[in-house]
């Protein structure tokens, strides 16, 4: 079996969110020499983006999502030793804070946008829900985030989406950070009226974004 | 039926596990289990169930579901559970018909049998947001004012001195404190002071605005309809609870409401369905409802009206209708007021699936 061979049934065991047959995979792949970073550039990331696709596509939803995250981070556990042991990493596209703002207790549109930016590369960092305006930015310079994420579902629960913006100004790290805004509530105008860097209308939309920003 | 007390005390004493591991170890493996279990199927074709053992298997699966995940208490992190005879107990003595509104406006709703060809329930309102108070009343008293209406959902208006109300403040509270006496105004100058208001308090986030602004002398009675909702999904937590408490007390009517959403834990059509019959169920187990607002939505769509989701409200109101028969008012979708629910199998549609009123 050739090398292409077998990163293509690790494809298609990260597709059929087989859990087993992905840990088999990725075994079988570093067994036979093959590079962990390309083992998950050309075979665990493009099951994931298959994933992501079916997902927009209703063909699986929300525990489908979060069961590729776990079985992803099952063949990761395998790779990661592997690649510290070469001195390299895996590069992440970029490092998101996320979280619902304070007020809103609602978390399952902030969990899939959190899944499927995981699975696409970006490191996250959530914060939940009901999160203190300077919790944001207290993670954000722990983590040396790139970006902050904030979801508000409720209109009466936007104002919180203001709030960080205005925290960020007046400790003068606006400059520091991306700031995009989502939740059922939220708008175009709304994010252009506090000065948000950007409004995505899905998780797509997200990734999208915040891949924008890191260009 | 379990004592009110009992079922508080099952969120303070049951099993103590983080919500993640309540969802990806109990909950989303035990609905696709149900699913699995009772071979509930959605036949893409289909919007309008006419396969009576499908619904009834659908409840028996919603039953099970509860049994065996539970629901869940994000304030004391506690799984609260139920045993089967305890849930089946409690379906038996659901209500079946509900009295709303005073004066020769007082009427009974009634849970409607399915294919049922008795004159609905009339419901009108709901979903709108207003800053300006002439056009809240205007709103209110319109949609009072027709004569076939039996009740109406009122705007929420948030505006307090040109600013809208943070949630949580003490504007928040005097807000829907302002919202209960306007829509009550606006009732009464339709002439019919008597029209009940169903969806007690549009503008209360939370459990303190909620019971402040029921206070009888604002205009709310207990003949009105007062919603306490479930978090998505299975959450029951201490806000929903003191609701449950105080409107309990006062012998108000409660309205037990849920938005199971497709595309997100529940998954698609046929765990909605199963998740949505749930709800009814807790709604009269843990909430002693008087009524339910079964409102499955789209995750990403925002609204109730995609085919799978027309087949999956459709077929939690069969199986409530054909095992429980509790009040129910169908799904609403984002601009729409009026039943967006699936046609009767006799080809007409009823305007208010869920309730038939006499």
């Amino acid at each position: 079996m050739d090398q292409n061979e077998r990163i293509d049934n690790l494809k298609n065991a990260m597709v059929a969110l087989e859990k087993d047959d992905v840990v088999s995979n990725t075994t079988k792949c570093l067994e036979a020499g093959i590079e962990p970073l390309e083992i998950i550039e050309n075979g665990l990331l493009p099951g994931l983006n298959t994933i992501g696709e079916m997902f927009e596509s209703e063909e699986i939803f929300l525990p489908e999502l979060m069961k590729s995250a776990q079985i992803f981070q099952g063949a990761m556990d395998l790779l990661q030793p592997k690649i510290q042991e070469m001195g390299t990493d895996v590069k992440k596209k970029g490092t998101v804070v996320i979280g619902t703002v304070k007020g809103d207790m609602h978390y399952i549109g902030k969990n899939i946008v959190k899944l499927l930016m995981e699975t696409s590369g970006f490191d996250i960092h959530d914060l939940g829900v009901d999160v203190d305006p300077f919790a944001f930015i207290a993670k954000a310079d722990e983590v040396k985030a790139d970006m902050i994420a904030l979801s508000a579902l409720l209109t009466t629960t936007l104002i919180g989406q203001k709030d960080v913006i205005e925290a960020l100004e007046g400790q003068g790290k606006r400059e520091k950070y991306k700031v995009f805004l989502g939740g059922g509530a939220v708008t175009k105008a709304w994010a252009d009226e506090i000065g948000a860097d950007g409004y995505a209308e899905n998780a797509y939309g997200a990734i999208e974004l915040a891949k924008s920003f890191m260009a | 039926m379990l004592d009110l007390i009992e079922v508080f005390e099952r969120a303070d004493n049951g099993l103590l596990i983080p919500d993640t591991d309540y969802y990806m170890n109990r909950f989303v493996p035990k609905l696709a289990e149900m699913i699995d279990r009772y071979k509930i199927k959605w036949d893409r074709q289909t919007i309008v169930n006419s396969d009576d053992d499908l619904a009834d298997r659908v409840f028996q699966a919603a039953v099970d579901l509860i049994a065996e995940a539970g629901a869940y208490c994000p304030d004391t992190n506690r799984v609260m559970e139920f045993t089967r005879d305890e849930i089946l107990r409690a379906s038996e003595q659901a209500p079946k018909a509900t009295r709303f509104g005073e004066g020769r406006e007082a009427k009974t709703v009634y849970g409607r049998d399915v294919d049922e060809d008795s004159v609905p329930w009339i419901h009108v309102g709901g979903g709108i947001y207003t800053t300006d108070e002439q056009i809240y009343l205007d709103t209110v008293e319109g949609l009072a004012s027709i004569s076939i209406v039996d009740s109406v959902s009122v705007p929420s208006i948030l505006h307090l001195r040109g600013k809208d109300a943070r949630v949580r403040s003490p504007q928040e509270l005097l807000a829907a404190i302002k919202t209960v006496i306007l829509a009550r105004d606006g009732i009464r100058r339709s002439g019919r002071s008597g029209l009940p208001i169903i969806n007690g308090i549009s503008a209360a986030s939370n459990s303190v605005s909620m019971i402040a602004a029921a206070s009888p002398q604002f205009g709310l009675r207990p003949s009105d309809g007062f919603l306490i909702d479930f978090l998505s999904e299975m959450m029951v937590n201490y806000e929903a609870l003191q609701k449950v408490a105080y409107f309990n007390s006062i012998s108000a009517n409660i309205g037990s409401t849920s938005t199971p959403l497709f595309g997100g834990y529940a998954g698609g059509a046929e765990g909605v369905a199963v998740l949505a019959t749930s709800y009814l169920l807790m709604g009269n187990l843990i909430y002693r409802g008087s009524y339910h607002y079964n409102a499955p939505l789209h995750q990403n769509l925002r609204l109730s009206t995609t085919k799978p989701l027309l087949w999956a409200i459709g077929m939690s109101n069969q199986a409530n209708a054909r095992n429980m028969r509790y009040p129910v008012v169908p799904a609403v979708s984002r601009r729409r007021r009026w039943n967006q629910d699936v046609p009767s199998r006799n080809g007409r549609l009823h305007a208010f699936r869920g309730t038939g009123r006499r």
